[in-house]
Formats: C-alpha cells, sequence, structure tokens
C-alpha cells in the first residue's frame, strides 16, 4: 500500500501555471451610445485553456460589495461569450455596455485549471471590471466606490 | 494464527518472504532512481527567409524540463543548438546551449556558453533570529536582530564563442574555454553592490557596481574592464509621478585585443542630460549629450485625447537634423498612422494603417526611409512594408518584408504549433516543477 502510495505521488505532476486579465478595470461616461471596451485572457501555459464570460453587476449591500445578476436598465453585449485560448497566447474579448445611471460592470472569466490530485476539478476566476458615470468617467472608479461606501 | 506461525517458520516459506522482500525492495529502488514519466507537450517552430537563414527548431515540455533543438543554414553556414533547462531547488539550470547574460547597471555581457549555466535569485526579505539554546550552543539565545537578505547569483562554465542567430534558430561557433559569475547583493533595502567576473582565452571582464535607491533619487556607479577596455559610468535620476531627470558621464578607454595586456588607444567620455515629464493629454521629454567625438540634443512633445494621439520630435546631432510629425488615430481593431519628415533638407510623408483581431493581423505602411549607405542622389527611397499574421488553433503563421540598408526589399516567413504528445515524456529526478516558468526563448 504504502509503495502504491508513493507511486500515484511520484506520477501526479502539478503544473505550475499563471494565466492573466487585463486591464484589471476601464473608466468610462455613459452617453448616447453604449460604452465599448476589451480586455485580454493570456494563457501562459503549453496547453489549450477553455474560457468562458460570465457578465456580473456590482452593488453594495448594507457597505459590503456584492457581485449579482445584471440590474433592470444594464445592457451588455458581448461578441464572443468563452473561447478556447491557444497555449502560450492571448484572446481579446469584446464587450459593449449601456447604463441607465452609474454603473460597475464586472466580466468574470473563468479558467480550466485541470484537476487535483483527489479529481475535483479546478476553474479560476479572474475579473475585469467597467466602471461608467453619467458625469464624466475621470476617477470614476474612485468615485462609484466612495458613493457605495466600499472605501 | 498458528497457521501463519507455521507458515513462517517453514524453511520454503522463508525462501519466499525473502524473495517478496528483495522483489519490495527492487520496487522501492526503480521508484527511487527510475525518472517518472508524464505527458509531454512539443512546440514546433520554423521559418523561412531571403536575409535572415532558414531552420527551425522544437521544444519538448516535459513533466518538470524544458529541451530545446534548433538548427539551420544562414549565410551558407549550418548552426545548430541543444539544450536542456530545469529547475532544481532555487536554481535555474541550463545544460547544453545557451545564449546567457549578465546585466550591472548599464553594462551587459553577453555570454553564449555551451556548457552549464546556473541562476539563482532570491528577493530581498527580513526575518527575526531567534536562536535555541543546544547542547553545543549555550552562549548565545533568545533574539539576536532582524537578518536581512537578498541576491541573485549567475554562474556559467563551459565553451564560450561566438552566436548565430536567427528568428528560427541559433548555434555556437568558433568557442574556446570560459567560465564566468556575477553576484549581485542587496546589503539593505536601499542598497546595493554587484560584481561581474568572467574570463575566456581571449578576454577577461571584471566589473564591479554599487547603486543606492530611495522612492524619488537613484545614484549609481560601475567600473571595470568589459571585454578588455576600461569603462567607468556614473548616473544620477530623481522621478515623481510627472516629473523625472536623469544625469551621467561615462569614459570608456577601447584597448587591443591584446591577452594579459591593457593598451589604451582611444578615450571617449559622454556626458548625458535628460528631463521627462507628463500631465494630463500631453507629454514631453528634452535631452542633451556631449561627448569628444559629437554632441547631440532631441526635444519631444505629445498629446493623446482618446483614439487621437499627436508627436512631434526634433534630433540634432552634429551637422545633421531631422524633425518628425506623427499623428495616430486608434480604435478597436483598426489604426491609421501618418507621419511627415524633415531630414537634411528634404521632406517625406508616410502612411500606414493595419488591423488587428485574433485570428487575423495585417499592417501596411508606404514610407520614405533614408538609407545612409547609398549614394547621395539615391539615398531616400520609397518602401512599401508589409506584415501578416494568421492564427488558427494552436498554429500561428506569419509573413513579414523587411528592407536592408542597402534598399532592397527582403521577406520572411514563419509559424509555430504547440502539439500534446501521446509519449510519456520523462522526469528529471529531483527538478522541481516550476520549469515552466523559465523565461520562453
Amino acid at each position: 500500500m504504502k509503495i502504491l502510495i508513493l507511486a500515484a505521488i511520484s506520477f501526479v505532476g502539478v503544473v505550475a501555471s499563471a494565466q492573466t486579465v487585463g486591464p484589471v478595470f476601464l473608466e468610462g461616461k455613459i452617453g448616447k451610445k453604449p460604452f465599448k471596451g476589451q480586455f485580454l485572457v493570456e494563457n501562459s501555459t503549453v496547453h489549450p485553456m477553455p474560457v468562458v464570460i460570465e457578465a456580473k453587476q456590482l452593488q453594495a449591500v448594507d457597505g459590503k460589495p456584492v457581485f449579482g445578476a445584471l440590474l433592470p436598465g444594464t445592457v451588455v453585449s458581448l461578441k464572443d461569450s468563452s473561447a478556447v485560448v491557444s497555449p502560450r497566447s492571448s484572446r481579446v474579448f469584446d464587450y459593449e455596455v449601456r447604463c441607465e445611471k452609474n454603473c460597475v460592470v464586472t466580466f468574470l472569466a473563468g479558467m480550466s485549471g485541470g484537476k487535483n490530485p483527489q479529481g475535483i476539478n479546478i476553474r479560476l476566476w479572474l475579473m475585469s471590471s467597467a466602471f461608467l458615470c453619467s458625469d464624466s468617467a475621470k476617477n470614476c472608479r474612485t468615485r462609484t466606490k466612495k458613493a457605495m461606501g466600499l472605501e | 494464527m498458528l497457521g501463519l506461525r507455521k507458515k513462517l517458520s517453514d524453511p520454503h516459506q522463508e525462501g519466499d518472504g525473502s524473495r517478496i522482500n528483495s522483489m519490495r525492495l527492487a520496487l522501492i529502488f526503480m521508484l527511487c532512481v527510475a525518472p517518472c514519466f508524464g505527458q509531454g507537450v512539443v512546440q514546433l517552430q520554423g521559418g523561412a527567409s531571403s536575409f535572415s537563414g532558414n531552420g527551425g527548431g522544437l521544444v519538448i515540455y516535459g513533466p518538470n524540463s524544458e529541451t530545446h533543438f534548433s538548427a539551420g543554414v544562414i549565410n551558407n553556414h549550418f548552426a545548430y543548438s541543444a539544450a536542456e533547462n530545469f529547475m532544481f531547488h532555487d536554481w535555474e539550470i541550463g545544460v547544453g546551449d545557451n545564449q546567457f547574460a549578465i546585466t550591472g547597471g548599464q553594462f551587459y555581457l553577453s555570454a553564449p556558453v555551451r556548457g552549464i549555466s546556473l541562476t539563482r535569485k532570491r528577493p530581498y526579505a527580513c526575518r527575526n533570529d531567534v536562536r535555541i539554546p543546544t547542547a553545543r550552543r549555550v552562549a548565545i539565545a533568545g533574539y539576536t536582530g532582524k537578518r536581512c537578505r537578498g541576491d541573485s547569483l549567475y554562474v556559467f562554465a563551459g565553451a564560450v564563442g561566438s552566436v548565430v542567430s536567427s528568428p528560427f534558430f541559433y548555434g555556437i561557433q568558433q568557442a574556446h574555454l570560459g567560465a564566468g559569475l556575477g553576484y549581485k547583493r542587496e546589503l539593505t533595502r536601499h542598497f546595493t553592490v554587484g560584481t561581474i567576473q568572467a574570463w575566456t582565452r581571449l578576454k577577461r571582464t571584471s566589473l564591479e557596481e554599487a547603486d543606492f535607491k530611495t522612492n524619488h533619487f537613484e545614484i549609481k556607479g560601475q567600473g571595470g574592464w568589459l571585454e578588455n577596455n576600461l569603462q567607468l559610468s556614473g548616473n544620477a535620476s530623481a522621478a515623481w509621478n510627472h516629473l523625472g531627470m536623469n544625469a551621467g558621464r561615462s569614459t570608456y578607454v577601447f584597448s587591443t585585443q591584446q591577452p594579459g595586456f591593457v593598451i589604451p588607444v582611444s578615450r571617449i567620455t559622454v556626458n548625458n542630460f535628460g528631463v521627462f515629464g507628463g500631465y494630463s493629454h500631453f507629454s514631453g521629454s528634452a535631452s542633451v549629450f556631449q561627448s569628444n567625438l559629437n554632441t547631440g540634443e532631441s526635444l519631444n512633445l505629445g498629446a493623446r485625447f482618446g483614439w487621437f494621439q499627436v508627436q512631434a520630435s526634433k534630433y540634432n546631432s552634429g551637422k545633421t537634423s531631422s524633425k518628425l510629425l506623427t499623428i495616430t488615430e486608434h480604435s478597436m481593431h483598426w489604426s491609421l498612422s501618418q507621419y511627415i519628415t524633415r531630414s537634411n533638407g528634404s521632406t517625406s510623408v508616410n502612411f500606414g494603417a493595419g488591423y488587428v483581431s485574433n485570428r487575423f493581423t495585417a499592417q501596411v505602411g508606404y514610407n520614405v526611409l533614408y538609407f545612409p549607405l547609398l549614394p547621395q542622389a539615391q539615398a531616400f527611397q520609397k518602401v512599401l512594408s508589409v506584415t501578416l499574421g494568421f492564427r488558427f488553433k494552436s498554429t500561428s503563421l506569419s509573413a513579414t518584408t523587411v528592407v536592408n540598408p542597402q534598399a532592397k526589399n527582403q521577406w520572411q516567413v514563419g509559424g509555430d504549433d504547440y502539439a500534446s504528445t501521446p509519449l510519456r515524456m520523462p522526469a528529471i529526478p529531483g527538478a522541481s516543477n516550476d520549469a515552466r516558468r523559465l523565461p520562453s526563448r
């Protein structure tokens, strides 16, 4: 039995990988046209990496950040909601966001990270956020966080 | 239970038990000695060119190592390289052909080595030193202070020569025995000292450096012999959020290539000063340099408003001067650029366009360039440059045109692909699984 455990430990390799999503946030102004943005998902491993994108909206509930479904009045269009990123390469995801009032839309990029030694699937979620303000794009993130009581 | 005792006491069964024990020991020995195997990934790359050789190579990503092979023909000479890279504890180890480089301040020592190269980097960190009394050591016990350490060590040894490289492969030629090391130590969080020592049959390098750095200011100095040439350099700089400046002075004494002797035949001293800044949509920089051979200055002003960017530059060096106005428009996938150049009394207009997407990349430019090697009447030539790139799944292909100094169009095509191999690749015993963080070449 000890030999089997030793053999299992010897044959199970842990691959050190580092995926990247950028930019972490974008700031924009709410206008007549929807806000256009993009973020990049980078696969630094040597294996193809499936990626799924989910759009969430950030709200403050009792002074705590809560990621939930998109609120009425917020429209998000994603050109691609999933992709397979080639080894050692990257992929750009384009999006459009329309809000009626100040909003924070977060795009969660879920990347399959293989299985752990116990056989459980691991998925890594990294995010890129769009902060939209009705008056000006400058310092929109800081002002939104202050208004939400998150600073 | 009695039956079991009886079996164990049976001499025939004792023989079977020892055989089982020896088989068990053999299996444990094989597990410890024999390499582990894991699924590998192979990266294939190759290309052809009318100016930088034809060749290719492959990289095998094993469970805890990278194996590199590349070969090709450049200028009618065959060149090849083979290397194995892996991590062993804190050490990044390269065995075979590696383009090893050691940097220290403004100095850069490139050592294409066919042998072994070792790199160890430990980031600056502090810990509390608490000594526990033992039977052997009872004099000092308890907290003795904070111990901080941060250093990086580079070592190489083997055959050192000149490198023959193209975008698709590289090789080492005219190699002779050599060895060297570079060590940089952070004495405090602000003060770093370092040394570079290297020996080959014809050239010797011995450089020392010191660097003092705070949040906004940095002063550094280097001195010594870089491949038999005496060099001294000092630099001071200051930087804030919107403004920065630097000043430096460097002296280079060039010597003939005599082993064991340093004979100065030429001495050049360069002084330089620069200031740069940026606020809101605007940015600018200015610099001047002066030496006993030449003097020069440059001025650069720019502004950026969303998708629109404009930049004006002016360069003066001796009797030559040039002015450049660049306008760039950039959208999600498209980019357009126009620039007007006035150099040595001649004005030219250039423009280009590009498109970048996940699958396809294209850039086309029409330029009038100055070729100093051509006769004066033909020095300005119209040049069309094209770059195309295509990616499908794990495969990428690219084709580009390049203009050589004789104003002739050259071409280059290349591509690479990643493939999982059904073969089980051997693992290096004792190596850590961090080989994938090795810098890709």
